[in-house]
């Protein structure tokens, strides 16, 4: 049997953890939607399903986390690990974002998302800026030193 | 319902009085304005219940000036007779232990609102003082009570002819603060309702602080209440529509009438409470209007049935003004302040409705065609949309940038009501604050490019010499003809003037929705004089906290929304195009957002949207980003303007 890192399970999970949580934001969207339709019941449940995913990706992720971070593809755990995964998956989405991704839809002639995307990336480096500021503080220096040898 | 039985034994002791002190805000919601005012509803609520119950006529409402109220009807009076439980004056045991009414049965009164109102308890318990009088029986009674507590025993004064309750009530300070204070507006707004909902009631307002009385009545129900909400709109048809529906022993009586404009307003009710967040009786018109609609617009052969794209909700709700009041009984609320109404039972009334809608469309068709053709407007507007969106055929550059007329069409159709369609538009400041940065000679030559109605242009009066607009639509052109000096039409990417013919250009708002916005920057340095000046206001985040999250909101409100400019993108813009001197000023402006996205370009899920991301705000949002969500829903937000001026080199 493969290890659990190289298994097709692994891949599994994180393929539904991914989709749960983009499912968390899709059914609250369309909870508003029936909710302006005045389709109650259907709101309602759009609402409930939306708490469910919520518990869904997180159980996913519980299995996915011994293995690591389905972003970063970093460890993730403790704090001090956590904080690492996320200036990690914060500096690839600054990096991808801006000024790749704005560049490829400003040439394909969609302005308006280009914009978004550098609107994006403008707060995210303001998220990784705070991410490294909080680390400083809160990583205990071994720690610190232990992962950058 | 003369006949229902009113004393003592409908009275159902259920708990005690001590907790609402502990914890107002459990019972009243909260200790600031809205828990005041509840304390005085309370009172008119049980007023009005009387009224309902067949047993009383007049309301009389004091406003004085120690800041007390008072509240006096006509009705049967509250019980006096021993309690069975207590032993005490029934009237004593109303005011000092909670579930006490007679409400909790339906003996006494069939539909009231004081079932799930914080009860003469509560009111008694927050109040720093108050006197109990009735006149009962032939009877005349009083009793004081301090902080919820009787002070002396109900006493009998007298013989006396008259009938009813007067509670006189000073509201405690140590709950609601030294500054709190009734609100002639709100008390006005409430009475208003109640007399419109109760045709017959006649509800005094005197405010004794102000020296002004007001007297509220009316006999046209439903119906005249949309017409009061309706007085400053431009009706598609009058009368509204109203119409009773019976279902068991449900009534629910409903008025409609659409008008020209975009954001609908349903104003319900359930046994005279406001539910301003509505709910099943509200639901089950939304419903019942699609589908008679629908099945109108097909017998008429409006849509091809089974292959035409049906109307949807947003098409049909756009520009209505409704009111739904039900009675029921037992109804059931979402949450402490009963703002939606939960009850299942209120969605049986959704066939009647839809009944009702049909008939009046069968039967005075011709009445509906203003309003048939509004609704055929808007599901154009939103298949074009769609079809835009989903443009795969044609290259993306097109499905995602809009043609010249879709502005054209935009700005076209909101010049009807320019300038009621934000507050930011007309507003002194603001428009002072743009011209104050007028730096040019008083023989000065201006152009105001996408100039509107002008007003930008016309603030910088006698700062300049004569004035030119420049905008994209006849309708604007002919509006901004009553302030400026000439105004032509034309796109702010091909400036019709010859190079070097300003001293001054001005604009404001637009680069957020000018796709390339360096090319239309670039034209406006080209008809510059040398050393000519630039004068651009555009909303700005206050920074990176909350620029993503007025992304989505500006962008649900404005489709042609492409640039999300930073304060110091503005600069750097303007820099980047050759402009020199740049300087930047900040203006910061309330806005309605609710009158802002009452606009044709939002669609009334975006609407929804919009109050969404303004309720979900990411904290990070609120920390920078001041807003204000009243009780009833409305929002205000603060923007933050930019004011850049720039040179062109000499």
């Amino acid at each position: 049997m493969p290890d659990f890192k190289d298994s097709q399970t692994l891949g599994n999970l994180v393929e539904q953890f991914s989709r749960d949580a983009q499912s968390i934001v899709r059914y609250l969207l369309f909870a508003r939607a029936a909710e302006y339709e005045g389709l109650r019941e259907a709101a309602d449940l759009f609402r409930r399903l939306a708490q469910n995913e919520a518990v869904y990706a997180e159980g996913h992720l519980e299995f996915i986390r011994e293995a690591y971070d389905p972003v970063s593809g970093q460890m993730f755990g403790e704090t001090a690990d956590n904080l690492a995964a996320a200036v990690f998956s914060e500096e690839e989405d600054v990096a991808g974002l801006d000024p790749d991704y704005a560049r490829i839809a400003e040439s394909e002639g969609l302005g308006a998302i280009a914009s978004w995307l550098r609107t994006v990336a403008l707060a995210k480096r303001d998220h990784l800026g705070r991410l490294r500021a909080i680390s400083r503080v809160t990583v205990p220096a071994e720690h610190a030193e232990a992962r950058e040898s | 319902m003369s006949t229902l039985h009113y004393d003592a034994d409908a009275i159902v002791v259920l708990s005690d009085i001590d907790a609402i002190r502990r914890r107002p805000t459990m019972y009243i919601g909260s200790t600031g304005a809205d828990g005041l005012h509840q304390l005085l509803f309370e009172l008119i609520d049980n007023a009005v219940d009387e009224f309902v119950a067949g047993q009383c006529r007049q309301i009389r409402i004091t406003l004085d000036v120690d800041g007390s109220c008072s509240v006096r009807d006509d009705g049967r009076g509250i019980p006096v007779d021993p309690h069975p439980l207590e032993g005490r004056p029934a009237a004593e045991v109303v005011l000092t232990h909670l579930h006490s009414g007679a409400k909790f049965t339906h003996d006494s009164y069939d539909t009231s609102a004081g079932l799930h109102g914080i009860g003469l308890t509560c009111v008694n318990a927050l109040s720093e003082s108050l006197t109990l009088t009735i006149w009962r029986d032939g009877r005349h009674y009083t009793q004081p009570f301090v902080r919820g507590v009787p002070v002396a025993d109900l006493r009998d004064v007298g013989p006396s002819a008259a009938q009813g309750t007067w509670i006189q009530l000073r509201p405690d300070t140590d709950v609601f603060g030294v500054d709190a204070a009734f609100s002639v507006e709100i008390v006005g707004d409430r009475c208003r309702d109640m007399a419109f909902l109760n045709p017959g009631l006649t509800i005094h307002v005197e405010d004794r602080r102000g020296g002004q009385t007001r007297e509220y009545r009316s006999t046209n129900g439903v119906s005249g209440l949309l017409q009061e909400l309706n007085r400053n709109r431009r009706v598609l048809h009058d009368p509204p529509i109203a119409f009773q529906s019976v279902v068991g022993d449900s009534v629910a009586n409903v008025a409609l009438q659409w008008t020209g404009a975009y954001a609908e307003e349903i104003c319900s009710f359930v046994n005279n409470v406001k539910t301003s967040a509505g709910g099943t009786h509200v639901d089950a018109l939304k419903r019942a209007l699609v589908h008679a609609i629908n099945r109108y617009a097909e017998a008429d052969g409006l849509i091809d049935p089974g292959r035409g794209e049906p109307f949807v909700t947003s098409d049909v709700l756009e520009g209505l003004g409704a009111v739904v009041a039900v009675r029921m009984r037992e109804p059931s609320f979402d949450g402490q302040i009963k703002s939606r109404l939960v009850s299942p039972d209120a969605a049986r009334h959704e066939s009647e409705f839809e009944q009702h809608v049909t008939a009046f469309l069968l039967e005075r068709g011709h009445a509906f065609a203003p309003v048939l053709g509004k609704i055929l407007n808007s599901r154009r507007a939103r298949l074009s949309a769609r079809r835009a969106r989903n443009g795969a055929a044609s290259p993306p550059s097109t499905a995602m940038r809009a043609p010249i007329e879709v502005y054209r069409k935009q700005f076209g159709i909101r010049s009807h009501n320019w300038h009621e369609s934000c507050s930011w538009l007309t507003d002194e400041g603001l428009l002072q604050a743009h011209a104050e940065c007028c730096d040019v000679g008083p023989d000065a030559r201006m152009l105001d490019v996408c100039c509107g109605s002008g007003v930008v242009g016309a603030s910088f009066g006698s700062r300049v010499a004569h004035k030119v607009g420049l905008d994209i639509t006849s309708e604007m052109r002919a509006l901004a003809s009553l302030r400026l000096d000439e105004v032509k039409e034309g796109s702010v990417y091909n400036i019709p003037f010859e190079s070097n013919s300003f001293d001054i250009v001005v604009t404001r708002e637009v680069l957020h929705i000018l796709p390339e916005p360096e090319k239309p920057l670039r034209e406006m340095l080209r008809v510059l004089k040398p050393g000519g000046q630039v004068v651009i206001g555009q909303t700005v985040p206050y920074g990176t906290a909350d620029a993503a999250w007025m992304y989505c909101i500006f962008r649900k409100k404005q489709p042609l929304f492409c640039n999300h400019l930073m304060a110091d993108d503005v600069a750097g813009l303007l820099t980047n195009v050759g402009f020199a001197d740049v300087t930047l000023r900040d203006f910061y402006l309330w806005e309605s957002i609710d009158r802002w996205i009452d606009t044709h370009e939002t669609t009334g899920l975006h609407r929804e949207e919009i109050r969404e991301l303004f309720r979900n705000a990411p904290e990070d949002v609120r920390e920078v980003h001041p807003f204000e969500i009243s009780p009833d829903g409305r929002i205000r937000d603060q923007w933050r303007w930019v004011i850049a001026s720039g040179r062109k080199g000499a």
